[in-house]
Order: C-alpha cells, then sequence, then structure tokens
C-alpha cells in the first residue's frame, strides 16, 4: 500500500510550504482581505510598495517555491500587460502601470496567504467567517469532483486513441470529442445521483460535518498582531 | 429475530419489471450472499431496500413496515450500503474525514468519533491513509476505505455489492476476515466463488429479478 506523501497531500500551490502553511486560515484570510482591499484603495505607486515589503517578507517563508511563486506570478502579469497596453493607448500610462503594481502585490498576497493552505482548509475558515454553508458545499463538491471529471476525460481520451484515434482537423475528431463532452456530460449526471445516495445513505442532512478543527494558536496571534501593525503604521505614513 | 423481510417485492424501471416478488428475510446477525448473471436485479434489489428505487410490496425493518422516504432516512442510520463502484461513495476529502463523515451526522462527541476513527483506521490497517484525499487512492485501497467508512456507522445490517471487486490478496484477506468477526448481519452482492466457498454461508441466486435458495 502507498502512503500519503507529502506531495499527495498539496492541492493548492504553495500548501505545506513555510511558516505560513502552518497559520489558522481563518488569521490568513481576513488579513487578505484587508491587505487587498488596502492595496485595491491605492492612489499611488508609493502607497502600492509600502505593501511591497510586507509581501516579501512572507515571500521569504516560502522561498523555497521561488519558481512556483514566479511563474504564477508571471501568468497572472501576462493578462495585466493587456490592461498597461490598453491604459496606454487611451493616453493614461501612469494608470496602467498602478494598476499592474496593485495587481501584483494583491496577487503575491494572495498566492502567500490563500494558497499556503488545502482548497479544503479554506472553505472550512469560510464556513467559520460566516459564509453561506450552500456557497461552500456546492464550491466543495465541484472542487472534489474536477478531478474525477478530469479522470474521466483523459479515460476516454486514452480509450480512443488506443484503438487507433488522431486528433486532426476532420468532421471524425469534432465528432469524436462531442462524444467525449456528451458522454461526460451523462456520466456526470449519474455520478451525481449516485454521490446523493452515498450521502443520504449515510446520514447526510444538508450540512457537511468537519471533524478536524481550526486552533488558534500563538503563532496566529504573533502573526496577525506584527501584520496589522504594519498595515496600520502603513495606512498612518502613506494613505492619511 | 428477523431484522429484514421483504414481501413481494416489486420494482419496475423504465416499464421493464426488473424484481419480480420477490421474498426474503433476514435474522438478525445472518449473513448471506446474493449471485446471478449481470443485470439480475441485484444492485436494484440492494438499492430497494436503502429506499432509493419506488417499488411495491412490503419491506419491514425489525417488524416495522418501511413507507415513506422518513422511514427509510431513519432506517438508513441502521443500515450501511457499500456501493458497488468506491468512486460513487467516497466523496469527503480526506480518508480520515470520510471515516468521520457519518458519527459527526449522527451527532456524536468529538471524542466519540475521535475514537471510533482510530478504531476503524486500526482494525482496518489503513492508518497510512489517514491524511491522503480520498481521490487519489487506488482502485483496491478506494474499495477497503468504502467499507471502513460504512463500518463507523456501527450499522446492525450491512449491504455490500461486489465488495471484493479488484482486491491484492492481502486486502481481500482483510476484508474476509472482517466479515467473519463482525456482528452485523450482511447481504453481500457477489460473484467471487471463492469468497462463497471460503465462507460458507447461505447462497441466494438471483435470476430476471427473482430470488431463489
Amino acid at each position: 500500500m502507498d502512503t500519503a506523501t507529502e506531495g499527495e497531500k498539496v492541492e493548492t500551490p504553495l500548501n505545506g510550504e513555510g511558516l505560513l502553511s502552518r497559520l489558522d486560515p481563518r488569521v490568513k484570510i481576513v488579513l487578505f482581505l484587508v491587505l487587498a482591499w488596502t492595496v485595491a484603495l491605492a492612489g499611488n505607486l508609493l502607497q502600492v510598495f509600502a505593501f511591497l515589503p510586507l509581501a516579501l517578507l512572507f515571500y521569504a517563508t516560502a522561498y523555497r517555491k521561488t519558481a512556483t511563486i514566479l511563474k504564477l506570478l508571471l501568468f497572472a502579469d501576462f493578462f495585466l500587460l493587456f490592461v498597461v497596453l490598453t491604459q496606454l493607448f487611451l493616453g493614461s500610462p501612469y494608470e496602467g502601470v498602478l494598476i499592474f503594481f496593485k495587481s501584483t502585490v494583491i496577487v503575491l498576497f494572495s498566492l502567500l496567504l490563500l494558497t499556503t493552505s488545502s482548497v479544503f482548509d479554506l472553505l472550512h475558515a469560510l464556513h467559520h467567517l460566516k459564509v453561506p454553508n450552500k456557497l461552500l458545499q456546492i464550491t466543495f463538491f465541484f472542487y472534489r469532483y474536477l478531478f474525477t471529471v478530469k479522470d474521466q476525460l483523459q479515460l476516454a481520451e486514452k480509450s480512443a486513441k488506443s484503438r487507433g484515434f488522431i486528433p486532426k482537423t476532420s468532421i471524425q475528431t469534432y465528432k469524436t470529442y462531442a462524444y467525449f463532452m456528451g458522454n461526460l456530460l451523462l456520466k456526470s449526471y449519474f455520478k451525481s445521483e449516485n454521490v446523493y445516495k452515498a450521502l443520504i445513505s449515510r446520514g447526510f442532512k444538508g450540512y457537511f460535518p468537519v471533524f478536524r478543527h481550526f486552533e488558534l494558536g500563538k503563532l496566529d496571534v504573533i502573526f496577525a498582531l506584527f501584520t496589522i501593525i504594519y498595515w496600520g503604521v502603513a495606512v498612518w505614513r502613506f494613505y492619511l | 429475530m428477523e431484522i429484514l423481510s421483504v414481501e413481494n417485492l416489486r420494482v419496475k424501471l423504465e416499464n421493464r419489471e426488473v424484481l419480480r416478488r420477490v421474498n426474503f428475510s433476514l435474522k438478525d446477525g445472518e449473513k448471506v450472499f446474493i449471485t446471478g448473471p449481470n443485470g439480475a436485479g441485484k444492485t436494484t434489489f440492494l438499492e430497494t431496500l436503502m429506499g432509493f428505487v419506488p417499488f411495491e410490496g412490503k419491506i419491514s425493518f425489525k417488524g416495522n413496515e418501511l413507507k415513506s422516504e422518513d422511514d427509510f432516512s431513519v432506517l438508513r442510520g441502521r443500515m450501511g450500503y457499500v456501493f458497488q463502484n468506491p468512486d460513487d461513495q467516497l466523496f469527503a476529502p480526506t480518508v480520515e474525514e470520510e471515516l468521520a463523515f457519518a458519527p459527526l451526522v449522527k451527532g456524536l462527541k468529538r471524542e466519540q468519533v475521535k475514537e471510533i476513527v482510530e478504531r476503524t483506521l486500526k482494525e482496518f490497517e489503513i492508518e497510512h491513509l489517514r491524511e491522503k484525499p480520498t481521490y487519489k487512492l487506488s482502485g483496491g485501497e478506494k474499495r477497503i476505505v468504502s467499507v471502513a467508512c460504512v463500518v463507523t456507522m456501527d450499522p446492525e445490517v450491512i449491504l455490500l455489492d461486489e465488495p471484493t471487486t479488484g482486491l491484492d490478496r492481502n486486502k481481500w484477506e482483510k476484508l474476509v476476515e472482517f466479515f467473519e468477526r463482525t456482528g452485523s448481519s450482511l447481504i453481500i452482492v457477489t460473484h467471487d466463488t471463492k469468497l462463497m466457498k471460503r465462507l460458507g454461508w447461505k447462497r441466494l441466486v438471483m435470476e430476471n429479478g427473482e430470488l431463489r435458495e
């Protein structure tokens, strides 16, 4: 039998990496919202850059994943470049640069504060932060079965390829992909029926109980205090 | 004492009579096999007992007739069902959460749930899978976990649909040992002749929607 390796537990890019992954996701979500909201309200580059040292400090705790962080940041920045270009053509390049850096810092915060927890922990934390249960359950099941859908699609592709299917620009290829999609849709429907049966056969009553709960530790309090003090000083010095 | 009884059970699906006047009874602690060709109605029979399929006839649990969805939802707390495809059954993010689901829904205290989860992990020798996401388990592991997560409900009756399919020798042996020692009544739908020979319990055959000994 295989054992659950660290890699297998990873669901988000930085989950399990560094100090931030050991913190209570509730604390991280609240701090992320405060920081993202403040950076989003920045009116000039100085106000944005006031938060960059904090983001870099967070990054230092996950420096071993530099390649992953850069890759994700570049992916987001690629889309932001279009915003800069649009602003350039509209005659307000400063606005474009401001939006670019604001978004980059917010994405950096989200990578370091949010993706250092698993999706399940984030949803669990959102439940504690009073996000409606139904919304969280839908998100959870969506996420949980995304992998099943992916597996089913790959299986269908393998099955077709094992019978000599080579994707081309042809009616036959389009037809095959249409079969894949139709099959996936039907399988998803039947799967959802079976999952519902599995839920009610084990007593599901509309809520998803959780076995492991969060405990607010000293580290969480210290981290939250440090971030809030930094935020307060930055707002007082650069925003007011 | 009779724990489950079925009288003149008929099920029609898409204008086809899947079960025809099935009569069946199960005593407390009794263990039986149901075998038969594919498409004979074995899975439909188990699903009907769980109240998933509309039926005609009478199903009783401990002498109480089950008529409405409410009756069946009470029954489901006392009767576990292991699905034919474990992928359909496992929905929680990790093995540990999967095992804790039913006891938590039942409203047991956290300490009790912890004790049940630990005991079950140990019983099925799957402690090393505790934190593993259920969708990343191998086929055999999924099958063992799907049985274990029903066991944590502490059911009086367990319905198992082809539980030994795809298991290696070691896991097969572990599961058979569990079948032998459990105090719950068992209805096992299977094609596994080795299993039926080894345990030697009563064998029923389902053919064309009819159940006979």
